[in-house]
């Protein structure tokens, strides 16, 4: 039986396409980078992600324009088939300028990425390496493999990350937050550095209440190797990147299980 | 204390500007916008009684406050901005901010040298002219509210984003 087919979408100004198409492809997909302006044969996919970058260089709000445009009708009638739809950083903030996250009122926008803040004053772009918790296991079909004990270290990028949601997607929080933002022990982050922008309730990723869309911040494609993961981050998955030879550097690293989650429900829809 | 409104908008080519048109336009379907412009807004609070003195101490600041003001790439507009030349237009301008007010005000060590200058608050200005076509001006404005204002969903609204940004919508022309 054939893999999942995948679409990694190409906006103008996306960065990450590449990186993203390598990891989905070593987790089993057939994974393929498609342009925005592509409208024919998009239903053929059985999964999209939308990678980081800087669509249409984050012009009016990041991920405004790019929100708008056809493909993302047709990202919008797959979700609502039940395929599953990652974002990834500029991904997420298209996904929320879609009305893509939360989906408790269908198509309404519930969930918007506010500018980064410190202590409520702007702080502008970060880059940086944080860990993240993964708070409702079952909630989300990307999460199913992981359980609450695992800390995920991951790169963050961006300078609209702020996770700020209207009240109908607070009210349903605990179905909708998916991977909140911690320390190096797993405990929860409260202030910055630890919550890298303010966001609501520390934030990371929030899925949609059908649990096939994700939509998150930090960069999972850029943790998914073990050669990934830099010398500054401590913990268990530092430890096994030292305990192996260098030539299996290359295996999978902290986001295996996301891939593999993905991987499997996307197979189980063929 | 007096504020004084500052305009600063780029001379050549505002991409936002050309992206977030097009994207009305094209994607959200409304074609009575016939132009659209991007003004930094800013607001800045003079510790003086006379409006005279406070727009002169302006003047002098943004001279010289190349930190707030780039002079090489941006115009200054004191005042208000105007609305379209032609008088069939109907001209409104959309001004957005973030709703945490420790977000709208900006720093920059040029204030240091005006004493008087207590703080500047920044905002978006959007001016969008209007092409009227055969409805009435309260008509048009408000579907221009609709398309172009808070975003709502994919297919409504674009230049402000109700969740974590104030409106308000003031005729030009």
């Amino acid at each position: 039986m054939a893999n999942p087919r995948l679409a990694v979408i190409q906006f103008p100004g996306s960065n990450c396409e590449y990186e993203t198409r390598r990891a989905a492809g070593y987790f089993g997909f057939d994974a393929e980078i498609i342009r925005w302006n592509t409208t024919e044969n998009v239903d053929r996919f059985d999964a999209y992600i939308l990678p980081g970058g800087f669509s249409y260089q984050d012009r009016v709000r990041a991920g405004a324009i790019a929100a708008k445009l056809p493909i993302m009708e047709l990202v919008t009638r797959g979700a609502a088939m039940g395929k599953p739809v990652l974002g990834i950083c500029n991904g997420c903030q298209i996904l929320s300028e879609s009305g893509l996250i939360a989906g408790v009122s269908l198509g309404d926008i519930e969930v918007g990425m506010a500018a980064n803040t410190r202590d409520g004053h702007p702080i502008g772009f970060i880059c940086d390496w944080r860990y993240v918790t993964v708070s409702n296991p079952s909630a989300s079909l990307f999460t199913r493999y992981f359980d609450g004990g695992d800390i995920l270290p991951v790169p963050i990028n961006h300078g609209e990350g702020r996770f700020v949601l209207n009240q109908s997607a607070q009210d349903r929080l605990s179905e909708l937050a998916t991977f909140r933002y911690c320390d190096d022990q797993g405990n929860s982050a409260t202030t910055f550095p630890d919550n890298p922008n303010g966001a609501y309730q520390a934030l990371a990723g929030v899925c949609s209440v059908q649990g096939n869309v994700l939509g998150i911040m930090p960069h999972p494609e850029r943790s998914a190797f073990l050669k990934q993961i830099p010398l500054s981050i401590r913990g268990p998955w530092q430890a096994k990147k030292q305990s192996v030879f260098s030539d299996q550097v290359d295996g999978a690293g902290p986001w295996e299980k996301l891939f593999v989650s993905f991987y499997d429900y996307s197979k189980g829809r063929m | 204390m007096v504020d004084v409104s500052v305009y600063v908008s780029l001379q050549q080519s505002d991409l936002h500007c050309i992206s977030a048109f097009e994207s009305i336009r094209h994607s959200l379907g409304f074609t009575a916008l016939k132009g659209l412009r991007r003004y930094r807004l800013l607001r800045l609070s003079v510790a003086t009684d006379s409006r005279e003195v406070a727009e002169e101490e302006v003047h002098r600041f943004i001279g010289v406050a190349f930190d707030i003001v780039n002079p090489n790439k941006e115009s200054v507009t004191f005042g208000d901005v105007s609305g379209s030349s032609d008088p069939q237009d109907v001209c409104i301008g959309m001004e957005v901010a973030p709703m945490e007010a420790s977000l709208r005000v900006i720093s920059a060590p040029s204030l240091a040298r005006f004493p008087k200058i207590h703080a500047i608050d920044q905002r978006l200005f959007w001016v969008l002219t209007l092409q009227q076509d055969g409805v009435d001006d309260a008509t048009l404005i408000r579907s221009a509210e609709v398309h172009c204002g808070p975003t709502r969903s994919r297919t409504q609204g674009l230049l402000v984003n109700p969740l974590f940004e104030t409106i308000s919508v003031r005729r030009l022309s």
